[in-house]
């Protein structure tokens, strides 16, 4: 085992727990980051696997293969996190509106009739 | 309820004025629509400045956003509270002085009879507006760089860059909605009860405009134009250089329409 590997595979072991800890109970969440874990410890592993699927995929080397594994999960990561923020937008703006109605204020128009009446 | 036999009743008729950071003109304007007689409603979407503090001086309504969500946000609000104080009418006003009060009965009216369930205010249809009072030009008004309608330095007219940008977005609306108004970026609007209960807003931002155009479009609500004015001063011609708003509402929208969904729902 070349230093690089055992390096890659602590790194990928403690991203995984540390995600797995601060991620919300959903298991379909968790089996997609444990995937994502194996997946990568074995190709961290097994460097030529990389190459050989590639070329049934018809890519050339196992680095583009990984590279474009990669691409696609990031794009899914980045709308899971936009989804995220949209619903995070969406809680905030019933919250402020609920404040605001709660602390409405009315006007107290007798007042103001009789202060008007009195300014002609 | 029969809707031909609505009587326009002044104290079921609510204005609506969302307001941001306001605080030079929020009294003038308060006081010009104060005097038609109908509850008004503001809501002080987050301001940094005294808008609060002076609207608060006045017989209005008054709610408050702890933070700023954006003038779609604070329609949004003021509409839920007009409704629930038992709103028959609600009029959607602007905070900085570009409406004119004086313009509100004639779009109430269509609402009012019955006519129409939305009157969408229209600064592009012409309209010599003999028949309306002049607005009274308060003395801030000439502070601000207001003129008379009759000055040469006419302060209703449209510049040619506003013009370009409000016709942009009546040709968006038009080709995604398919309804085709002359000025569909303006905050001038009146609704009915019914109305403003199915609409749902969802757009916080500047992309409220379109979001009413397509709600009333889904809905299938009958609406009409109504021609009124518009007062250029100095002060909105400050707040009106949002260029780069145009660019936000097209992202926004942009989105929506990818997405198939909207914000804040």
């Amino acid at each position: 085992m070349i230093p690089i590997q055992a390096i890659l595979i602590v790194l990928i072991l403690g991203l995984g727990i540390y995600f797995i800890r601060r991620a919300r109970s959903r298991l379909a969440g968790r089996a997609v980051l444990l995937t994502f874990i194996l997946t990568l410890s074995v190709f961290v592993l097994f460097p030529g696997l990389t190459t050989w699927i590639a070329n049934v995929f018809g890519i050339g080397r196992g680095t583009d293969f990984l590279f474009y594994t990669f691409a696609l999960f990031v794009l899914y990561a980045l709308s899971m996190i936009y989804l995220r923020l949209r619903e995070q937008d969406r809680k905030m703006t019933i919250i402020v509106r609920t404040l605001a109605l709660q602390s409405a204020i009315k006007p107290d128009v007798q007042e103001a009739f009789e202060s008007k009446e009195t300014e002609k | 309820m029969n809707e031909s036999n609505w009587e326009y009743d002044k104290r079921r008729t609510f204005v609506v004025i969302p307001a941001f950071n306001e605080g030079r003109v929020i009294q003038d304007v308060l006081n010009e629509v104060i005097l038609l007689g109908s509850p008004v409603v503001v809501v002080d979407d987050g301001s940094s400045d005294d808008t609060y503090r002076l609207a608060a001086e006045l017989p209005v309504h008054l709610l408050r956003h702890p933070v700023n969500l954006g003038q779609g946000a604070a329609l949004a609000t003021g509409l839920q509270y007009a409704l629930s104080e038992g709103a028959q009418i609600i009029v959607t006003f602007d905070a900085d002085g570009q409406h004119l009060a004086e313009d509100i009965p004639y779009l109430v009216a269509p609402v009012a009879a019955g006519q129409v369930e939305v009157a969408l205010g229209s600064r592009f249809l012409s309209s010599d507006f003999s028949d309306r009072p002049q607005p009274a030009i308060a003395a801030a008004d000439a502070e601000r760089g207001a003129g008379n309608a009759q000055d040469s330095g006419n302060p209703y007219t449209v510049s040619v860059a506003r013009r370009i940008l409000l016709k942009s977005a009546v040709i968006f609306t038009g080709m995604t909605e398919k309804i085709w108004l002359s000025d569909a970026h303006n905050g001038f609007r009146a609704f009915s009860a019914n109305a403003a209960r199915q609409i749902k807003l969802t757009q916080n931002r500047m992309a409220h405009a379109t979001e009413i155009v397509s709600e009333i479009a889904r809905l299938k609500l009958s609406y009409i134009e109504v021609p009124v004015r518009i007062r250029y001063t100095q002060y909105s011609r400050l707040k009106g250089q949002r260029a780069s708003d145009a660019v936000n509402i097209i992202i926004e929208l942009l989105e929506m329409l990818f997405t198939g969904e909207e914000h804040a729902r």
